[in-house]
C-alpha cells in the first residue's frame, strides 16, 4: 500500500513538472512571432527549397519564424475551407488567377503596402494588368515564378536537320515549311511532338490567332463552333500537322512522353509553357540547347505573336491575419530580389522581378518575345473553364489529332455536345 | 450482473457525439447543399441560395455527367462480371486441393497490398506504354507491327485499359471472400454428391453456387461501393485533365466542387447532388441485390 502511495506522489510530481515545463515552452513560444504560410509546393521540390531559404533569411533578419506547411497542389482544394473554419493562416500561394478569382474574398488589398514598398514597378506589366483586372483594380496577389508559352525547340537538332536561324518561323506557313524541310531532310527527326493533355494548346493557339481570346470564349460559352469558319480552318491546320507526318508518330503521347522526345533527341519542337525545359532535364537528364519562338501568326488573324498564354504563381495575404505587413514583407522577399533570382535559377523559370534581368540560359530565347506580350491568353485559351464541357472538347481534340474525326466532324461534335 | 444505465450512457455518449458530428453532420449538410447553390463548399449557410431540385434536373441534362454515369455502369457491369468470374474461379480452384494453396492465394491477393497509385503506374508505364510497354514488346517480337502500335492510353482504348487494370487488381480481394464462403460449406454435401455420382462441375453448380447466395450478396454490395467511389484509378489515367473516357461521377463531383486545372467554375451544390445521387445508387443496388438473393431456408 505504502509503495502505491509513494508511486502516486511520484507520478503527480512528474505530471506537475511536465505541465510547468510545457507551459514554460508555450510561454516562450508565444513570445516569438510566427507567420503561418500554406504552400502549394511539396517540401522536396526545388521551389520549396528556395522558399525555405528565404524564410530562414527572413527569420534571421526579423526574428519572425515562418511556419511553412507544405500542402502541395491540393492547397487549392483546402484553403477556402480552412480559412472558413478559422484556421490561422497568414499567407498562401497558388496559381495567381485562382488566388484572385476563387480566394479573393479572403484576401487583403495590398495596394497600400505595395505603394509603400514601391512594389508595383517590380511586377511585370502583363501580370499586374491581369491581376488588377481580375481583382477589380485591387492588388490581391503577388505574382512569382511567371511562365510564358510558345514553341521550344532543340537548337542542336534544328541544325542537325539542316535548318538555320533564318528558318525560325513567324507565320503559320513558315512553320509548315520548316516542318516540311525537317521531314524531307532525311535526318529521321520528328519536326514536332506533343502530349495528349496539351493538344488543347495547339488548337487553342491557332484558334486564338484567328479570332482572339474574347471570341474564343464566346465560341465556348455560346457554342458558336459551326458559326465561326476559323474554328474549322484552325482544326484543319492542326490536323494537317499530324496527317502530314510533321508530328512524332507517338503524338499525342501519354503523360510527358511526348515532350521527353526532345530530350532523347528524337523530336525537335514542342509547344509548351516555359517550365518545359526544366521538366525535360528532370525527366531525361539531358541539357538541351534551347531555342524559342512564339506560336506563329496566321494570315488574316486577329492576333499575332504579341498574344501568349502567360501566368504565374502568386501569394495572397489573408485579410484576417494580424501580421499582414509581415506576411507581405516575407512574400516580397520571395517575389523580388535575391530569392526571385534564385528561384529562377533553380527551376529555369522566368524571374518575376523586373529588376532581375538575367534569365536562365535554358529559357533565355523567350525573353525578347515575353517583353512584347501585350495580349494575355488564358491557359488553353479557356478550353478548361467550363466544367461541364471541357472533357468533351478534350475528347474531340484527341480525335482530331489522331484523325478519328475530320475537321467537319470535330466542329459538328463540339457544336452538338452542348445543345 | 446488474446493468447500470447511467454508466452505459456515459460510456457510449462520447462515441455517439463523435459519430454524430463527424459522420451525420456532413451527410445532412451535403443533402441540404444539393438543394442550394453557393460559391464554395465551405460558404456559410446564410449565403446559400435555394434552388429546389434544379441541381438534380441540371445534372440529368449535363452530358459529361451522363458520360460519367455510363462509364461507371460499364465498369460495374463488365468489370463486375470479369472480376466475379475470375474471383470465383480462383476460389474454386484453390479449394479443390491445389498444391501450394497459400502461395497462390498470396500471389492473387498481392495487388491489394500495393498502393493503387504504384499499381496504376506499373500498368501505365510497364504494360500499356506504347513504345516500351510489355504488350508493345510482345506484339513487336511477334512481328505484329499494327498491333504493336496500339495506343492504350488515348481514345476509346483508354477506358478499356483502365478497366482491365482496375479489375485485375480487384480479383484477389473478392477471391478471398469467395474462399471463406466456400470453405465454410459442409463437406458432407460433397461427399454425398460424390457417392451419388456427381462430378465436380455438377457439384459446383448444384451445391457450391446455391449455397454461396449470401456471399454473392456481400460481393455485389462491396463491388458496387468500390465502383461508385471510383476515383484514384481515374485520376491516375487522366492526371492533368479529366477525360470523357475515364471520368466517373465522383471525379466529376470533385471537379465541380473544388475546380480543376485551368480555372474551371465551381458548383458545390451540383457536386452535392452528385454525392446524393451516388448514395441513392448504392441503396438501389443494395435493395435490388437483397430482392434478388433473398434469404431462403437453406441452413448449414
Amino acid at each position: 500500500m505504502k509503495k502505491k502511495q509513494i508511486m502516486s506522489v511520484l507520478l503527480c510530481g512528474v505530471m506537475a513538472v511536465t505541465t510547468f515545463a510545457a507551459t514554460g515552452v508555450s510561454a516562450q513560444a508565444a513570445d516569438k512571432k510566427e507567420l503561418t504560410y500554406w504552400s502549394m509546393w511539396n517540401s522536396t521540390e526545388n521551389q520549396a527549397k528556395v522558399i525555405q531559404e528565404a524564410a530562414d533569411a527572413y527569420e534571421e533578419a526579423t526574428g519572425i519564424h515562418v511556419n511553412i506547411e507544405w500542402k502541395g497542389r491540393d492547397v487549392k482544394t483546402m484553403i477556402g475551407a480552412a480559412l472558413d473554419a478559422g484556421e490561422a493562416i497568414d499567407l498562401f500561394d497558388d496559381d495567381f488567377q485562382r488566388v484572385v478569382e476563387q480566394d479573393g474574398k479572403y484576401l487583403v488589398d495590398l495596394t497600400e503596402m505595395a505603394a509603400a514598398a514601391d512594389y508595383e514597378k517590380h511586377i511585370m506589366p502583363v501580370l499586374l494588368d491581369q491581376a488588377k483586372k481580375w481583382g477589380d483594380d485591387k492588388l490581391l496577389v503577388m505574382p512569382y515564378q511567371p511562365y510564358t508559352t510558345g514553341v521550344w525547340y532543340n537548337k542542336d537538332l534544328w541544325e542537325e536537320a539542316g535548318l538555320t536561324d533564318e528558318d525560325v518561323p513567324e507565320t503559320w506557313d513558315e512553320l509548315v515549311a520548316a516542318c516540311k524541310k525537317i521531314k524531307e531532310g532525311g535526318s529521321g527527326l520528328n519536326p514536332m511532338t506533343c502530349d495528349s493533355d496539351f493538344v488543347n494548346l495547339l488548337y487553342g493557339f491557332q484558334l486564338a490567332r484567328y479570332v482572339g481570346q474574347d471570341k474564343v470564349m464566346d465560341i465556348i460559352n455560346n457554342c458558336e463552333w459551326a458559326d465561326v469558319p476559323e474554328a474549322k480552318k484552325a482544326a484543319e491546320e492542326i490536323q494537317s500537322l499530324f496527317s502530314e507526318g510533321y508530328m512524332s508518330e507517338y503524338a499525342p503521347a501519354n503523360g510527358t512522353d511526348g515532350q521527353s522526345e526532345i530530350g532523347y533527341g528524337e523530336s525537335i519542337m514542342v509547344l509548351q509553357a516555359s517550365w518545359v525545359p526544366n521538366e525535360i532535364i528532370q525527366t531525361t537528364g539531358t541539357e538541351v540547347n534551347w531555342g524559342f519562338f512564339p506560336w506563329p501568326a496566321v494570315e488574316g488573324g486577329t492576333d499575332g505573336i504579341e498574344g501568349s498564354m502567360v501566368g504565374s504563381q502568386g501569394f495572397g495575404i489573408v485579410a484576417k491575419s494580424e501580421m499582414q505587413q509581415e506576411a507581405f514583407d516575407f512574400a516580397l522577399s520571395v517575389c523580388t530580389g535575391e530569392y526571385d533570382l534564385k528561384m529562377a535559377e533553380s527551376v529555369n523559370s522566368i524571374p518575376a522581378d523586373t529588376d532581375n534581368t538575367q534569365w536562365p540560359a535554358a529559357i533565355l530565347g523567350a525573353e525578347p518575345f515575353f517583353k512584347n506580350v501585350t495580349k494575355s491568353y488564358m491557359w488553353a485559351v479557356g478550353f478548361q473553364t467550363n466544367a461541364d464541357y471541357k472533357e468533351i472538347i478534350q475528347e474531340h481534340l484527341i480525335n482530331l489529332a489522331t484523325q478519328k474525326e475530320t475537321p467537319d466532324e470535330f466542329i459538328e461534335a463540339l457544336a452538338a455536345a452542348k445543345k | 450482473m446488474k446493468k447500470n444505465k447511467t454508466m452505459i450512457i456515459c460510456f457510449t455518449l462520447p462515441a455517439t457525439i463523435v459519430f454524430l458530428v463527424m459522420f451525420l453532420y456532413p451527410v445532412i449538410r451535403t443533402a441540404m447543399m444539393s438543394f442550394f447553390t453557393m460559391a464554395s463548399v465551405s460558404d456559410s449557410m446564410s449565403t446559400w441560395e435555394f434552388v429546389g431540385l434544379a441541381n438534380y434536373a441540371e445534372l440529368l441534362k449535363t452530358s459529361i455527367f451522363m458520360t460519367a454515369m455510363k462509364n461507371m455502369l460499364m465498369i460495374w457491369l463488365i468489370g463486375g462480371i470479369g472480376v466475379i468470374f475470375f474471383a470465383l474461379l480462383f476460389a474454386v480452384i484453390l479449394t479443390n486441393g491445389v498444391r501450394a494453396k497459400s502461395f497462390w492465394r498470396a500471389i492473387i491477393y498481392l495487388p491489394n497490398i500495393i498502393s493503387a497509385v504504384a499499381f496504376a503506374n506499373m500498368w501505365i508505364y510497364y504494360i500499356f506504354q506504347k513504345r516500351f510497354g510489355m504488350i508493345h514488346n510482345i506484339f513487336a517480337t511477334l512481328g505484329l507491327d499494327k498491333l504493336a502500335r496500339t495506343d492504350y492510353m488515348n481514345g476509346d482504348m483508354k477506358f478499356w485499359s483502365l478497366l482491365i487494370a482496375f479489375s485485375f487488381g480487384s480479383v484477389g480481394y473478392f477471391m478471398l471472400i469467395f474462399l471463406s464462403g466456400i470453405e465454410r460449406l459442409p463437406q458432407d454435401y460433397y461427399e454425398a454428391a460424390t457417392i451419388d455420382g456427381a462430378n465436380k462441375l455438377q457439384q459446383f453448380f448444384h451445391i457450391t453456387l446455391p449455397l454461396l447466395k449470401g456471399v454473392f450478396k456481400t460481393i455485389l454490395t462491396f463491388w458496387t461501393v468500390s465502383v461508385v467511389g471510383f476515383f484514384v484509378w481515374s485520376q491516375m489515367w487522366s492526371p492533368v485533365n479529366s477525360e470523357s473516357q475515364t471520368i466517373t461521377p465522383v471525379v466529376y463531383m470533385y471537379n465541380i466542387v473544388f475546380g480543376n486545372t485551368g480555372m474551371s467554375e465551381r458548383m458545390p451544390g451540383k457536386g452535392a447532388a452528385v454525392g446524393i445521387l451516388m448514395a441513392l445508387v448504392v441503396l438501389l443496388i443494395f435493395f435490388l441485390v437483397n430482392r434478388l438473393f433473398r434469404e431462403d431456408d437453406l441452413e448449414f
